[in-house]
C-alpha cells in the first residue's frame, strides 16, 4: 500500500510537471511573454503621453513630462499611430480582455486606443 | 510507559539483580527487540564492580535525525503545496470557471514557479525518503523512532484536515450553486493527493 501510494504520488508529480511545461512552453516562450509584457507597458505609456499632449496642446512639456519610449525597445520599430490608435507588433497572442481589465484600456489587434478629448 | 523506557527499566533491573548482560540480551532478542535497540539499552550502563549499574552519559536526541525528518517534512509540504497549486492552475486554464476570472496573465508565472519548486523538491524528497527507508531496513528499531512517528502523525493530520476542508468546500459549493466541472476537478485533485499522502504515511504511525 505504501509503495503503491508513493509510486502514484510521484507519477502524479512528474505528470503534472510535464503537463505544466506543455501548457506554458519552454524558456523561449517565457522570454517572448516577458518582451510582450514590457512592450505593452511601453505602448500604454506612449498612448497616455499622446493623449496628454493632444489635450494639453499649448504646453505639453509642462503638463505631460518627458517623452516616453516611442518605439519597440527590442526591434527599434516605431510605434504606429493610426488616428487615435497606437499599435505595436506583439510576439504572442495577448488576451485582449485581460489587457483591458488590467490596465483599463481599449486594446485590439495590437493597438491601444487613446482619448483625444 | 514508553517501550524505550520499559526496555531501559528492564535492563537496569536485570543488572541490579546481578544478571549478566548476555542473559538480558538473549531474553530481549527473543522478545523481538532489535539488536541495535538492545545494544543501545545495554550500552547505557557500565559495570564498575559496585554491584550497581552505573549510567553512562547519553545524547537525548539525534540531531542528524531531527534535520533529516525536518527537511523531509518541509520538502513534502512544498511538493504537496505546489502539486495542488499547479493542478489548480491547469484546471483554471483547461476548465475555466464560468463565473470567476481564471487568474489571467499570472497563471503562466504561477505554473512556472510550481514547476521550478517541484523539479527541486521532488528529487530532494525522494532522496531523503530513500535514506529513511534504508535506515529502517538496516535497523528496524528506527521505525519506532519518536521523531518518525511525529512526522507521520503530523502529515496524516494535515492530510486529514485537507479532506475535511474538501468536504466542507463541496457542501459550500452546493449551497452557493457553484458546483461546476472546474470546482469538482479542483476538489477531486485535493482528495486524490490527500488520500495518496495518507496511504503513504499511514505506515509511519502503524509500524511497530
Amino acid at each position: 500500500m505504501q509503495r503503491a501510494a508513493g509510486f502514484v504520488l510521484m507519477v502524479l508529480a512528474l505528470g503534472m510537471v510535464a503537463l505544466g511545461l506543455a501548457q506554458v512552453g519552454g524558456p523561449e516562450t517565457a522570454r517572448r511573454e516577458a518582451r510582450d509584457e514590457q512592450r505593452l507597458q511601453d505602448l500604454i505609456g506612449y498612448a497616455n503621453h499622446l493623449s496628454c499632449t493632444r489635450a494639453q496642446a499649448q504646453d505639453p512639456e509642462r503638463f505631460c513630462g518627458a517623452m516616453p519610449i516611442a518605439s519597440d525597445r527590442y526591434t527599434k520599430v516605431p510605434f504606429d499611430i493610426q488616428g487615435n490608435l497606437v499599435c505595436a507588433t506583439f510576439e504572442t497572442a495577448l488576451d485582449e480582455a485581460q489587457v483591458a481589465q488590467r490596465f483599463g484600456v481599449s486594446f485590439k489587434d495590437g493597438c491601444l486606443s487613446f482619448d483625444t478629448e | 510507559m514508553k517501550p524505550a523506557d520499559a526496555l531501559a527499566q528492564f535492563v537496569q533491573d536485570g543488572l541490579r539483580a546481578g544478571r549478566a548482560p548476555a542473559q538480558l540480551r538473549a531474553a530481549l532478542l527473543a522478545e523481538g527487540w532489535s539488536a541495535p535497540e538492545v545494544d543501545r539499552a545495554l550500552g547505557a550502563w557500565a559495570d564498575h564492580g559496585l554491584g550497581l549499574p552505573v549510567p553512562r552519559p547519553r545524547v537525548q536526541v539525534a540531531s542528524g535525525e531531527a534535520v533529516l525528518y525536518g527537511l523531509m517534512f518541509v520538502a513534502l509540504l512544498v511538493v504537496i503545496w505546489h502539486l495542488i497549486d499547479l493542478g489548480f492552475d491547469l484546471i483554471s486554464v483547461w476548465l475555466p470557471d464560468p463565473v470567476r476570472d481564471s487568474g489571467g496573465v499570472w497563471v503562466n508565472t504561477s505554473i512556472r514557479w510550481s514547476i521550478a519548486a517541484l523539479v527541486v523538491t521532488v528529487p530532494l524528497f525522494l532522496w531523503l525518503n530513500a535514506r529513511v527507508e534504508r535506515a529502517v531496513r538496516l535497523d528496524p528499531a528506527t521505525a519506532r523512532a519518536p521523531l518518525r512517528r511525529r512526522f507521520g502523525a503530523l502529515t496524516l493530520f494535515l492530510a486529514a484536515l485537507s479532506l475535511v476542508g474538501a468536504a466542507v468546500s463541496v457542501v459550500y459549493g452546493g449551497l452557493m450553486g457553484i458546483v461546476t466541472a472546474h470546482f469538482l476537478a479542483k476538489t477531486a485533485l485535493v482528495v486524490v493527493i490527500a488520500v495518496l499522502v495518507i496511504g503513504y504515511f499511514r505506515a509511519y504511525v502503524a509500524e511497530d
